[in-house]
């Protein structure tokens, strides 16, 4: 699981499920404003990255994600926990 | 209250045989068939191979890029044909008021493809898989909503689903709200994406379908004796359809006037037409009474290439015209685009629209035996150059649900 690379995979799910450019999502968009998830694109974009990386997002991650690195935090916290 | 006149001002089509007004109607004229093997899903297992698919469309040319992956392939037709006919009508939304703008849309099987996909995410994955928004994505009104929604139309949205004939009833009934003033403009059509692996079988096993796979180009035979089957197709249509005094007062160009149009049913059987063709019959009579005609240039057949349909509509354009029947031209354009269920009325409005402009006729193709139950004249193999003041567009659909629509040459 390690060699899967979150941020980029994040990044990628982003932009199959939103039809733009993977190289115009930053770390920093945030995901409503710059990029135009709505709360249904929210769901989708959690069902596609719980079967990338088999873990579960729960539903609290979803809808409290300001911008990518929200995301990308979350799912690093869950593959990689600390202590 | 008066009726008022209705004129087509803005023409937007997706069909097998061509994307956009000026290849379609080339296509049609020079008689090319858009039918070919499937390639959109595995048709191992079925007795047809066949389909009037359509090929090297993108939807990200018509709408926003995060429409796309929102809607089912059936709205990316209504939205991309309602792009095309809202530019060619050059009508400037921005200066109307749009709550007298509203949107009426054909569609036989709603959002069929992304329903048939969830299905099998719920039995392989399960149900707590299922998409957000699976509703608004299958439902058949997603498409009108869709097209309401990009434009900010504010008048009446609705999706009319009465099988085959969902697309000449979208036209009629905007047809009608126009006339008796509920709406100044509508974008009118028709548009379904049947071509998935359960609809084409569904269609397979009700043994509709034709079987002459090879080559696949001849499989749509209208009227022609060996005729087996009509060919599966996807597509859509929309057409601008403007009240005649709004249209004059922008010098819109005008395509032709509708004048008369007629719906019914045969309450006779779900798939099976009355042989005799009496409800057919009534509703084409009804239609002329509505456009106060008893004469046509032209007709643009329903003609789907089934033993039964071809057979009925004959016998029925026989007892409306009489003798004059055989000097009648009828074609079926379906022998070219295949038959797209509830985009086919829209699809043919639109022929009939061009036919009218360009004083042309479009062939029945792939006719080649004359069939003694279908002895009039079905224009076979080559179009003609022919004076059309009048054509009438027949829609029959499954559950015997009719409609026929009448177009005029705008003489203004």
């Amino acid at each position: 699981m390690a060699d899967i690379n979150v941020e980029q995979t994040v990044k990628e799910v982003l932009a199959q499920q939103l039809n733009i450019d993977v190289n115009t999502i930053k770390l920093e968009s945030r995901l409503s404003e710059d990029l135009g998830l709505d709360s249904f694109g929210a769901v989708e974009m959690a069902f596609a990255l719980e079967e990338k990386f088999g873990l579960k997002i729960s539903d609290d991650a979803i809808y409290t994600a300001k911008i990518v690195k929200d995301i990308v935090d979350y799912i690093f916290n869950q593959l990689f926990p600390k202590g | 209250m008066q009726k008022r006149r209705v004129v087509i001002t803005g023409l937007g089509v997706v069909a097998a045989n061509g994307i956009g007004k000026e290849k379609f109607w080339q296509a049609n004229t020079e008689g090319r068939s858009g039918i070919d093997c499937v390639t959109s899903f595995d048709t191992d297992g079925f007795d047809s191979h066949v389909a009037g698919q359509v090929r090297n469309f993108n939807p990200s040319e018509y709408m926003p890029a995060q429409v796309v992956n929102k809607v089912d392939r059936f709205v990316h037709f209504g939205l991309a044909t309602s792009q095309m006919a809202l530019a060619d009508s050059h009508l400037d939304l921005s200066q109307e008021d749009k709550i007298r703008v509203g949107v009426i849309i054909g569609s036989g099987l709603g959002g069929i493809l992304f329903h048939e996909e969830q299905m099998m995410v719920a039995y392989d994955k399960g149900a707590h898989r299922l998409n957000p928004l699976c509703v608004p994505k299958v439902s058949p009104n997603a498409v009108s909503s869709h097209i309401a929604i990009q434009y900010g139309l504010l008048g009446p949205n609705m999706v009319i689903s009465t099988a085959c004939a969902s697309g000449g009833l979208g036209v009629g009934e905007a047809f009608r709200k126009i006339q008796w003033s509920d709406m100044d403009v509508c974008f009118a059509g028709g548009v379904d994406a049947p071509l998935t692996r359960f609809t084409f079988g569904a269609y397979c096993s009700l043994r509709v379908l034709s079987k002459k796979n090879d080559p696949p180009q001849q499989a749509s035979r209208p009227f022609d004796r060996l005729r087996d089957g009509f060919v599966l197709a996807e597509g859509g249509a929309v057409l601008i359809l403007e009240e005649l005094n709004h249209a004059l007062k922008r010098n819109a160009k005008i395509y032709a006037e509708l004048i008369g149009y007629a719906a019914n049913s045969g309450a006779y059987h779900m798939v099976i037409p009355d042989i005799e063709g009496k409800d057919a019959a009534k509703v084409m009579m009804a239609a002329l009474k509505d456009a106060h005609l008893e004469g046509i240039d032209y007709i643009n057949a329903h003609a789907t290439s089934t033993q039964a349909n071809d057979q009925a509509e004959t016998r029925a354009i026989k007892a409306v015209f009489g003798e004059r029947a055989y000097q009648l031209p009828i074609s079926s354009t379906k022998s070219m685009i295949g038959h797209s269920i509830g985009a086919a009325g829209a699809i043919e409005a639109v022929v009939c629209a061009l036919a009218i402009e360009h004083q042309f006729i479009p062939p029945t193709i792939n006719y080649k035996e004359k069939d003694p139950a279908c002895d009039l004249d079905y224009v076979p193999n080559e179009g003609r150059n022919a004076r059309i003041n009048t054509v009438l567009s027949n829609s029959f659909g499954f559950g015997n649900c009719n409609a026929s629509l009448i177009f005029s040459k705008w003489k203004g």
